[in-house]
This record gives structure tokens, C-alpha cells and sequence, in this order.
């Protein structure tokens, strides 16, 4: 008997390559949406600091704009927030 | 002068000049009128109810009132003829009212159409005349619908289809009573829904909110001989009897995970279909309730497009080790866990070219992205060179797997299996026992008890008429696990759920007493399904162990957010 392989389908799932599991603003998972969002994937995405520190875009760029914040610094490590 | 002429006109100008100008009329005429009405239709009825049947009497009665009404119109001031009729339906209905009640149940069972409909006009002449009926109604649709329901057998295999064949048959029937009986009145219109509702949330065998979502997925799958439109509409009555449930969530889960095993095997009827559903549940219970569905399908046109574009992409590539292969990659989150198997498979060689080449197109188009790959659920198309003979084979990734052991040499054990393959014990029978049921192989003893010793081999005398085979999947194990898997994710969705309705409720409120909470929360959750009082009490707790809010120290049963 001999077998050969003509053609394959097959199943994947995507998920973020970050170097956490929760956004530390929102405490949602990135796999999940940030709490403005409705569904996760590509409209919600992670974003990374040059400190590492990661957030849902929308969660640090709300943050960023905040009153609270006029110095523009990382919600983590009180530094300048630097992309 | 502002009244209309009548027969009697005279006798209502006399006042005209007068402050109060219809008084003489009322005196002279009309008091007399009244009474002569009543003592004239007492006489009748009494005799009518002994002489006819119900029916004939509604009639009669009915008539009465109209030639009465008429003659009130021709001979009398407006301002009369309700004082007139009134006496009248005294003593036609209200006097005869219990006889009435009692038999518009037989009316509805032996389906008087016209019948049922005289009464229910007579009876709306009467302040609150209709809500007997209204009740009598509401417990026959129940009693007449479980009833029937209760005579189908339950160990019929298509009794899904069957159970919703009799739930859409018994709603239409009882929609175009509704309609051609009473007019669809609200009243009546609202009694018919908490009768359905009633019967959507009894106990059956197969919990209802899975067995309608179970349906959809037959009727969303292929192999069907209904048109579109009858589909169609079919799916919209079906969401209809799914706006009775109470567990709605349950039904999302169901059909959710339904909907991701149609649309990974490629055996949706139509995208245009699946729409539809989407929207109509949208309709019904807003968007966060559809999102993932909704999510799903975008995926699976995102995909469309990915696959064409890395069919270009490949063509150009060098070599793919000869193997055209197709991927449908997932959005992590929105799929419902697609029961993830134990087996670490180790891929065959001669596909790992094909796999790297996409992940090289995959990162190349999108940064930042992992992929984890679902063995479980691929499927490979194969050619076989079997006794001088060629067949075309198509089946699952880990049949293919095994099968390839035996490309090198005519028979193996199963643990010599697991080792080229990876897969671990009930993966690993399971995919043996399909390949020795298609008679491909053969093994030594049977493989329902996973013996680590059986040999398998090929089998020589394999035959087939036919050149192309699709080689059925090993049945999948849809077994007690995952029922309580499921039953626990809708569960711990609950919690999360309720916890959120609190927090929302009580951040507005900042203060609210025990009660007050739970009956805000009871309704704020009861679009999704019927919260269960323990269950937000547990929940209270465990937000107030988490500091969400407090408890005031000298009233223990009021609550405060801390902010």
C-alpha cells in the first residue's frame, strides 16, 4: 500500500504575540476585547510600550488623553509613555 | 342646536331654550324608553336561554343588540343610546354570564370559529367582560399544546425535528385562531404568548433551548429539500419560539458552538442564511448577544480572501512539497471552545513544508500574531496505490496519520502507532476503529476496550466499487464531559454576568437596600435568562469580598458602592 497526501485543510487559532495575558488598565484578557469594544480581533488590538508594559490600544490611548494625566506617563511605571 | 335629527326630535327641541335643554326629553321619553327596554328584553332572554342552545342565544342576542342599537340611532338623542343598551346587555349577557364562560372552553375545543367570535363581541360590550375569556384561552392553548406535545416518543431519532415540526404547527394554528377568533386583540394576543411561553420552559427531555438550537444547525446544514424561502421562514418562526425562552443564554451556547462545527466543516446551506438568524436574535436580544456570531462569520469571509491570497502567494513561492494546502485561521475569543483533544500529534513530514511555507505568508502579512494549530479538526485528501489498484481518499488529519505507518511497513501495533504519531489513547482507538471499519485495516481484536497490544495490519482483500471515498470521522465523543463543561461555562457566564449587572446597578444607585438590589437585578438579567435569587445573593457576597461595594454597618441589609 502506498499513500501520498494530494492536498490538506486545516485549523488555526490567532492570538496576540504579547508578553502578558491581561491588559493592566482594563484587566481584560487581550484575547478578549477592551471594555469600549464588543468583539475581540483585529479592531482591538495590544500595543507595547518601549518599557514592555502592554494595554488594549483603546485602553491606553483613553488613558493617554485622560485629565489625570498631563505628563503622558506609563500607568505601570509612572515613566514617559514612549511607543 | 347640535344633535342630529332623529324620530323624536321634537321632543328634545322643547328643552332647547331651557338651562338644562335635554331634561324634558329625558322626562318624557327617555326614562320610559329604559325601562320599557329592560322589563321587554328580561322577558326575552329568560326565555331565549331556556328555549335555544348557547349558540342560537348568542345570536339572538347579538342581533338584538344591533336592530336595538339601529332603532336607538333612528328614534333617539345620541346622548341615549348607550343608557339604553346598557339594561339591555344586563340582562342578554351579564345575567347569563356564567352560562356563557362555561361554554366558550367546548366552543374552543370543538373550534366554533364563529362562535367564539360572537361571544367575544358581546362580552367587549361588558366593562372587563373579556378577561375570563382571555384566561379560559390562555389554559386551553397550554393544556391542548402539552398535551399533544407529550404524545410524541422520545426515542425516535428525529425527534428534534419532529418535537419542532408539532411546537411550529401547534403556534400557527394557535397564531391564526388568535387572528380570525378574536380580531387579534392585545388581550387575547398577550394570552396566547404566556400560554407559548409557558410551554417553551416546561421540562422535557432534551433541555428546549438546546433542541431549538440543535434544529437550526439541521436546518443551516446542507442535505435538504425545502426551498430557500420555506426555509427561511421556517428559521424566523423558529427564532420566534426561541423569544418564549427563558434560558436564552443556553441557546446562545448551543447554537454557538453548533455554528462554529458547520462553518470549520464547511457545511453551512448559505451565508445569506445565517444572516438572517444573526439578525433576527439581534432583533430580539441586541447586538452583544450576537456578537461572537456575528464575529465567526466575518472570519470565515476574512479567511476566503486570506486563502486566495495565499494561493498566489504559494504559486509564486518555491516548492510546497507538491501539497496544496488551505487554512482557516480563527479570532481566539469569538470561536467557542472547540473541544480541544489531548494528543500532542506529530505531523507527518511530507506535510511540515506546505505548514511552514504558511506560516512565513501568514507573518509576513500580519505582525504581532501566534498561531496554534487545531489538529483535531483538519482533513487531508489522498490518493492510495492499494492492490494494483488507485483510489482517492479524503479524511481526517489523524486517520491520515496512522494510515501513513503504514506506507513503510504491512502491519503495526498501536502503540507502535502512538509513538510515530502522537496520538494518545481514546484519540488513538477511536481513529483506528474508523480506518478497520472502512476495511482498510484489520486488527486482531476488536478495539472497543483499548488493547496497547492490538496488531493491526492491512487489509490485503480491500476492495471498492467505487474510486473516490470519503472516510467517515471517527464519531466524535459528545459525552457526559462535555455536557457538564458546558454546563459550567454557562454557569460561570451567569456569575460574570450578574456581577456586572450589580456593579452597574449599584454604581448609579450608590445605596440600595438588599431587596430593591435583587429585584433590579432579576430584571435587568431576565432578557437572557431567569437569574436564580441564591445565585445573585452568592454574587452580592463575592463582590463585596472583592470591595466592589460594602455593607453599611448599622443596616445590614443596605448597600453601598465604593467607588
Amino acid at each position: 500500500m502506498r499513500v501520498k497526501v494530494k492536498s490538506w485543510n486545516t485549523v488555526a487559532i490567532w492570538r496576540w504575540e504579547v508578553n502578558d495575558d491581561i491588559c493592566g488598565i482594563c484587566r481584560n484578557p487581550f484575547d478578549a476585547c477592551c471594555p469600549s469594544c464588543r468583539v475581540p480581533g483585529d479592531d482591538c488590538p495590544p500595543m507595547a510600550g518601549q518599557c514592555r508594559h502592554t494595554f488594549h490600544l483603546h485602553c491606553i490611548v483613553k488613558w493617554l488623553s485622560s485629565d489625570n494625566n498631563p505628563e503622558q506617563l506609563c500607568p505601570m511605571d509612572r515613566q514617559p509613555w514612549r511607543k | 342646536m347640535c344633535t342630529g335629527r332623529h324620530g323624536n326630535q321634537g321632543a328634545v327641541e322643547l328643552g332647547s331654550e331651557t338651562k338644562e335643554p335635554l331634561l324634558v326629553y329625558q322626562k318624557l321619553l327617555e326614562a320610559a324608553w329604559i325601562f320599557r327596554t329592560r322589563s321587554y328584553y328580561e322577558q326575552e332572554a329568560k326565555q331565549a336561554i331556556a328555549a335555544l342552545p348557547l349558540s342560537e342565544f348568542i345570536r339572538k342576542a347579538h342581533r338584538r343588540l344591533e336592530e336595538e342599537s339601529a332603532r336607538c340611532q333612528r328614534y333617539l338623542d345620541p346622548s341615549s343610546h348607550d343608557k339604553v343598551l346598557h339594561p339591555m346587555i344586563t340582562e342578554y349577557i351579564i345575567q347569563h354570564a356564567d352560562i356563557i364562560y362555561a361554554d366558550f372552553r367546548t366552543m374552543l375545543v370543538k373550534q366554533q370559529q364563529q362562535d367564539c367570535f360572537i361571544i367575544y363581541t358581546l362580552l367587549l360590550r361588558v366593562k372587563d367582560g373579556v378577561l375570563p375569556l382571555q384566561t379560559t384561552f390562555e389554559t386551553f392553548i397550554t393544556n391542548e399544546c402539552r398535551q399533544k406535545l407529550s404524545t410524541l416518543d422520545w426515542t425516535s431519532p428525529k425527534i428534534i425535528g419532529e418535537y419542532v415540526d408539532s411546537l411550529i404547527a401547534l403556534y400557527t394554528h394557535y397564531t391564526t385562531i388568535c387572528e380570525r377568533y378574536f380580531a387579534n386583540d392585545p388581550g387575547f394576543v398577550a394570552a396566547f404568548d404566556k400560554a407559548f411561553r409557558a410551554i417553551l420552559n416546561d421540562r422535557v427531555k432534551i433541555r428546549q433551548p438546546e433542541l431549538l438550537a440543535r434544529h437550526c444547525d439541521q436546518l443551516l446544514r446542507r442535505r435538504t429539500r425545502d426551498t430557500a424561502q420555506a426555509l427561511e421562514e421556517r428559521l424566523v418562526t423558529m427564532i420566534k419560539l426561541f423569544g418564549y425562552l427563558d434560558d436564552k443564554d443556553i441557546f446562545q451556547k448551543c447554537y454557538s458552538r453548533a455554528m462554529a462545527k458547520r462553518l470549520i466543516a464547511d457545511a453551512s446551506i448559505s451565508e445569506e442564511l445565517e444572516m438572517t438568524v444573526i439578525s433576527q436574535l439581534r432583533k430580539l436580544c441586541g447586538i452583544d448577544f450576537v456578537g461572537k456570531l456575528h464575529r465567526m462569520l466575518t472570519d470565515i469571509e476574512l479567511n476566503r480572501d486570506l486563502n486566495a491570497s495565499w494561493q498566489a502567494w504559494s504559486g509564486n513561492a518555491s516548492d510546497g512539497g507538491g501539497i496544496d494546502m488551505t487554512a482557516l485561521v480563527l479570532t481566539t475569543g469569538a470561536w467557542p471552545l472547540l473541544n480541544q483533544s489531548q494528543s500532542q500529534l506529530i505531523l507527518p513530514s511530507m506535510l511540515e513544508r506546505s505548514l511552514s511555507n504558511y506560516t512565513a505568508f501568514y507573518q509576513e502579512k500580519f505582525t504581532g500574531r501566534k498561531l496554534t494549530w487545531f489538529w483535531h479538526l483538519s482533513k487531508a485528501d489522498v490518493r492510495m496505490h492499494h492492490a494494483k489498484r488507485r483510489y482517492e481518499l479524503s479524511m481526517t488529519l489523524y486517520q491520515l496519520a496512522v494510515l501513513l505507518c503504514f506506507n513503510r511497513q504491512s502491519q503495526c501495533s498501536l502503540s507502535e502507532i502512538r509513538q510515530q504519531t502522537g496520538l494518545v489513547a481514546g484519540d488513538l482507538t477511536r481513529t483506528a476503529k474508523s480506518l478497520v471499519d472502512c476495511g482498510i485495516l484489520r486488527s486482531d481484536t476488536a478495539l472497543d476496550t483499548e488493547p496497547s497490544n492490538a496488531l493491526l495490519s492491512i487489509n490485503e482483500q480491500f476492495e471498492s466499487k467505487r474510486t473516490r471515498i470519503k472516510i467517515n470521522a471517527p464519531s466524535p465523543v459528545e459525552s457526559a464531559q462535555e455536557q457538564t463543561t458546558t454546563a459550567k461555562a454557562i454557569d460561570d457566564d451567569r456569575r460574570l454576568f450578574l456581577q456586572a449587572v450589580i456593579v452597574r446597578v449599584m454604581k448609579s444607585r450608590r445605596e440600595l437596600l438588599h431587596l430593591d438590589l435583587v429585584s433590579e437585578t432579576i430584571q435587568l438579567a431576565t432578557p437572557r435568562f431567569n437569574p436564580d435569587v441564591a445565585m445573585i445573593k452568592r454574587c452580592i457576597e463575592q463582590l463585596i469580598d472583592k470591595q466592589f461595594i460594602e455593607r453599611d454597618l448599622t443596616n445590614r441589609d443596605l448597600y453601598r458602592y465604593v467607588a
